[in-house]
């Protein structure tokens, strides 16, 4: 009886241990937004170049949509999945699943809000980027106007976080007032829409903090559009190809640089070091944002630096 | 009647066996040595940022380098081996935060800054910010602060904004209404370091007047 207990403990052990295919899963949050876009792209290409086939997830930014990727990986032995949340609270049970299965998760840019479930979580520190886009925002602003904001998805950590960070700096300026604050949900058409109105309501502003670059283009279309991309200065976040040209081209004021690439490369990396038998990682590993200006554009292509 | 014995001997031996390990007793006090992560103690950031200043915080003021003491060490065995040896930075970043004690006479104070004449220094006067501050210079300066401390990274960076307001009200609100041109002072400050240079913000954490 004895033997019999140990033997079915041992083979516990062993299928555990098991080791899986050289498969990673890529699953982001959309892929409607070309920032998430080359997350995904660059993430699969260094897990391929470390010897990995790979195939990628679009969670088109539904939790639902999200759990049936992760239902479908888990029965296709896939050793690691490289993540990219929808929802930081509601993606916790999908990464939990993984865990409970064998399957190391590396979260990419987005956090889950739990510890000791994802193996590790390479994050894009957006409070502090966010709040050096807001001292430059009150040196061009000269400490005093009217503004507006556009959030991205409600909910989202990145949302708050950004916003969050440039209002710590921005509220301790009095003469600088907010006069609308609306979500466009992180997308370029909902960002020129959700302008558009508040310009109506709102003619007399001289700024736009913009929660990434592609609400800031949407919100630039709009200002075009009622004649106002002169006197309105447009603020993004994510250092996206379009923003850093725009900035080349004095449309948008600002914006602030986040690294996909140095975080899609770590977590392949990460992920490959499991699979080799690594276990200790650091859990969470801020990646800095740096703020692109004018002034330094030159130093900045898409998605990173020169 | 041996066989039956035999079979309530091998179950007793196998029931110890699962249970072994799965109960435990630990004292109390046992944790006394580990630091308290945020998480672990459910505290909000404003308690855990007060915490950390009066009790862990404050004992790393006390011992600061000497300015004088890291330039020997910077310029004899090299800046970036003296930076990484007293520098913390979180992550992938080019910023990197430490504390400083200077020593000198007050040339120039304002609303925003001290200007500070430090005798002992390479650099004759330093400026310190005593006006409005953002960064994260009390918070990643001793390095004791881990975002995987916390279960999500907004409490992490609310904790370095309340303290960047303890700083504000414990130290530079009282100092400012104090100092006067020409006071001899110790300031400890927290140095911004970006990309190896020494020449970012200096956020003062104590002032100490030495007339």
């Amino acid at each position: 009886m004895i033997g019999a207990s140990l033997f079915i403990f041992s083979s516990c052990n062993n299928g555990a241990e098991k080791k899986k295919a050289k498969k990673m899963a890529i699953v982001v949050s959309t892929l409607n937004n070309p920032w998430f876009v080359f997350l995904a792209e660059t993430a699969a290409a260094k897990a391929k170049a470390l010897g990995y086939e790979t195939k990628i997830f679009d969670s088109q930014n539904n939790t639902a949509l999200e759990t049936d990727h992760f239902e479908n990986i888990l029965v296709s032995d896939f050793c690691a999945i490289l993540f990219n949340p929808t929802d930081a609270d509601g993606s916790i049970a999908n990464v939990k699943k993984a865990k409970d299965a064998g399957v190391p998760v590396f979260c990419m840019d987005r956090e889950i809000n739990a510890k000791g479930i994802a193996t590790s979580q390479i994050l894009s520190d957006g409070y502090s980027g966010s709040v050096e886009i807001a001292k430059y925002f009150v040196e061009q602003m000269n400490k005093k106007g009217n503004y507006v904001e556009l959030l991205g998805i409600t909910g989202d950590n990145n949302t708050r976080a950004r916003s969050a960070g440039f209002h710590s700096v921005v509220d301790n300026y009095p003469d600088l007032k907010m006069v609308a604050q609306q979500s466009a949900d992180f997308d370029r058409n909902k960002g020129m829409e959700v302008m558009e109105s508040m310009l109506q309501a709102h003619p007399d502003i001289s700024g736009v903090f913009c929660g990434n670059d592609a609400m800031a283009m949407g919100a630039y279309q709009a200002l075009v559009g009622a004649g106002k991309d002169k006197t309105v200065k447009v603020f993004g976040f994510d250092g996206a190809e379009d923003a850093i040209k725009s900035i080349k081209e004095n449309k948008l004021t600002a914006t602030g640089m986040q690294f996909p690439k140095i975080m899609a490369e770590k977590a392949a990396e990460f992920a490959d070091q499991y699979y080799n038998g690594k276990r200790d990682f650091q859990e969470k590993i801020p990646v800095a944002v740096e703020l692109v200006t004018a002034k330094n554009v030159d130093n900045y292509m898409g998605y990173g630096k020169k | 009647m041996k066989k039956g014995w035999l079979k309530y001997i091998v179950f007793i031996i196998v029931a110890v066996l699962l249970a072994y390990n799965s109960v435990y007793f630990k004292k109390l006090d046992a944790k006394t040595n580990t630091t308290i992560t945020a998480t672990e103690a459910n505290l909000s950031p404003v308690t855990f940022a007060r915490s950390f200043w009066d009790n862990t915080f404050s004992k790393a003021i006390d011992s600061a380098i000497t300015l004088e003491s890291f330039e020997k060490e910077f310029f004899e065995k090299g800046g970036q081996v003296t930076i990484e040896k007293y520098a913390h930075s979180q992550g992938v970043s080019d910023v990197a935060y430490m504390l400083l004690k200077y020593r000198g006479k007050v040339k120039e104070i304002t609303e925003d800054k001290i200007v500070l004449i430090v005798a002992d220094s390479r650099t004759n006067s330093y400026v310190f910010n005593i006006g409005n501050y953002f960064g994260n210079g009390v918070r990643d300066a001793t390095g004791l602060i881990k975002m995987g401390d916390f279960v999500n990274t907004m409490d992490y960076n609310l904790v370095s904004t309340e303290l960047n307001k303890i700083v504000k009200t414990d130290v530079i609100l009282p100092g400012k209404n104090k100092i006067k041109i020409n006071d001899n002072l110790t300031i400890v400050a927290s140095v911004e370091i970006k990309n190896g240079r020494l020449d970012g913000d200096l956020l003062p954490v104590k002032i100490t007047i030495n007339n």
